[in-house]
């Protein structure tokens, strides 16, 4: 049912499933006009294009599929009847929560109590690493890759290289192999493999895919079609090495080497963001430096397994309609959570601490077996591993809450190894 | 067994299996002997990680994901699974015969499309529904 009036309880910017966790939940807590608004065809995000299990492990104890997984929420949604806008642009965001939308039907601009932003993330391109060489066509990022294998139903070659080594690239590798694509390498520039441990045994291990650690791709060439690339040993300063240079022949190369949070509706609203995330400053309350608008899920910071961007997602929905109905600001940054030794970054940035737990996700800069994580002087924690490839959590309950004093203003956190 | 310089030697092979029970991914060395029976275990830091490889080792079994193509439908294909886990060594196998296999809406997710597939025990589901 669309909605005709233009003011609204609550806009949600996105349908993924941050998305739709924040839009399920305010609807929970008792918000009546909840819109979502997703530029795609469907709901969902990115999860109808991840046809392979793992998720849902720890949020229904079940090993699902994306797709499985998405369907779940796009059903809780449905049922409480949140308004949903397919195919719709979001222009335009502003401090005082008006949403200008423009699709089919034309232009609006929809006036919001409360906003939560939840766009996710797009890859890194060619174009950003700055790879010398041609400019053919068979250069794809690796999501735009599985998409188009799972989605559209063509394979993007039949020779194909991809360059990094993170959890994209590794399922896609897997994924070409299983019908009958040539993955002839995988090239990483660290020593070690980037993404998830398990995807590495699955995907790499099980298929026996070339991997190329300690290298770099120094050229493309070919025209119009990629023909090959051309590959390189580094040194410890991650430079190519001259003489070590070796072509492999491929008619498509992939790209697996990071993701973006995706804000520039956030950043045209003056939100606040964080230069080492690429997301919003939030508080646990996932509340931006802007009364009524939350955020949450990739936009905020990268996760590794969406059962954790579905709780981050349903803490931004509840707070957004507490705002609502109680106009908590919400705004107020009590305690600052600094990097410390070996953390790359910790979300949120500011922790207020009036609520009964709060959840840390952190990431490390270097791998670290044995090692001690401490936030300030209120909690300790020992963990077997570390890697930066898999994400932390880490939680405060009341009791570590308490220890924190008056007059503290901020928390270090640390990740040290072990003595 | 080999014969050699009057000495006997048995021929034994060690084979590294990742362990995927904790983001230390140890690499767990099975020692094996001619008769491919498990002579030692080393390099892992838990019993978790020990029963995990041992397993591995003995009966490796994925669930496979993949697409399927569709019949008078809007989409081009339709994400499938199998609903239990089959041999590893028979995933190949699994997706040649997938390949052949056509469905039309409708379907709804968790749906039986291939039963048994293979003879694996392990029936081909819908993982979304197909409505049009």
């Amino acid at each position: 049912m669309v909605s005709t009036s233009n003011n609204v309880d609550l806009v949600v910017i996105g349908g993924g499933p941050a998305g739709l966790a924040a839009a399920y939940k305010a609807k929970e807590v008792g918000l009546d006009k909840v819109v979502i608004v997703e530029r795609g065809e469907e709901l969902g995000g990115l999860l109808p294009q991840c046809i392979h299990n793992g998720f849902g492990l720890t949020y229904f104890n079940k090993d699902m599929t994306g797709p499985e997984y998405a369907q779940r929420f796009i059903e809780k949604v449905s049922k409480l009847k949140v308004d949903v806008f397919l195919e719709t642009m979001v222009l335009r965001l502003t401090p005082d929560r008006k949403v200008t939308i423009c699709n089919r039907n034309g232009i609006r601009t929809l006036v919001a109590k409360a906003v939560i932003l939840t766009m996710g993330c797009r890859e890194r391109t060619r174009e950003s690493l700055m790879i010398p060489g041609a400019r053919p066509a068979g250069i794809f990022t690796s999501g735009t890759a599985q998409r188009i294998i799972n989605i559209e139903g063509y394979l993007p070659g039949n020779e194909i290289v991809i360059l990094g080594s993170g959890d994209i690239g590794m399922i896609v590798a897997r994924r070409l192999v299983l019908e009958k694509v040539n993955v002839k390498a995988m090239v990483e520039i660290l020593p070690y493999v980037g993404g998830l441990i398990r995807n590495q045994a699955q995907c790499i291990n099980d298929f026996e895919i070339p991997v190329l650690l300690r290298h770099t791709i120094t050229n493309i060439y070919g025209m119009p079609r990629i023909e090959g690339v051309t590959v390189a040993r580094v040194n410890n300063k991650r430079q190519p090495i001259s003489g070590t240079e070796k072509d492999i022949r491929c008619d498509a190369l992939l790209l697996s080497v990071g993701l973006i949070p995706e804000n520039e509706l956030s950043r045209e609203a003056g939100i606040e963001l964080d230069p080492i995330t690429g997301g919003p400053v939030v508080n646990e309350r996932m509340g931006t430096n802007i009364p009524g608008i939350f955020s949450a899920g990739n936009v905020v910071h990268i996760n590794d397994l969406v059962d954790n961007v579905t709780i981050e997602g349903e803490i931004a929905g509840w707070n957004a309609a507490e705002y609502t109905m109680k106009k908590r600001g919400f705004t107020e940054h009590r305690i600052k959570l600094r990097n410390g030794e070996n953390i790359k970054y910790v979300t949120p940035q500011y922790i207020l601490a009036d609520t009964k737990e709060v959840f840390l996700s952190m990431r490390v800069k270097k791998p670290e077996e044995n090692v001690i994580v401490q936030v300030g002087d209120i909690l300790t924690k020992s963990l077997h591993a570390v890697r930066p490839s898999e994400l932390l959590r880490v939680k405060l309950s009341k009791k570590e809450l308490r220890r924190i004093k008056e007059e503290t203003s901020e928390l270090i956190v640390t990740c040290k190894k072990k003595k | 067994m080999q014969l050699r310089e009057g000495k006997m030697s048995v021929q034994r092979r060690e084979i590294e299996i990742l362990c995927i029970m904790c983001p230390v991914g140890c690499r767990g060395k099975i020692e094996i002997d001619e008769k491919s029976n498990i002579l030692k275990i080393s390099n892992l830091q838990c019993k978790r990680g020990e029963k995990y490889v041992i397993n591995e080792y003995k009966s490796p079994v994925r669930v496979i994901t993949a697409t399927v193509r569709t019949k008078n439908s809007v989409h081009s294909l339709l994400s499938v699974k199998t609903n239990k886990t089959i041999p590893k060594n028979r995933i190949m196998e699994c997706m040649c015969n997938l390949a052949k296999v056509r469905v039309h809406p409708p379907v709804r997710a968790g749906q039986v499309l291939v039963p048994n597939i293979i003879d694996t025990e392990a029936d081909i589901v819908a993982t979304r529904d197909l409505t049009e």
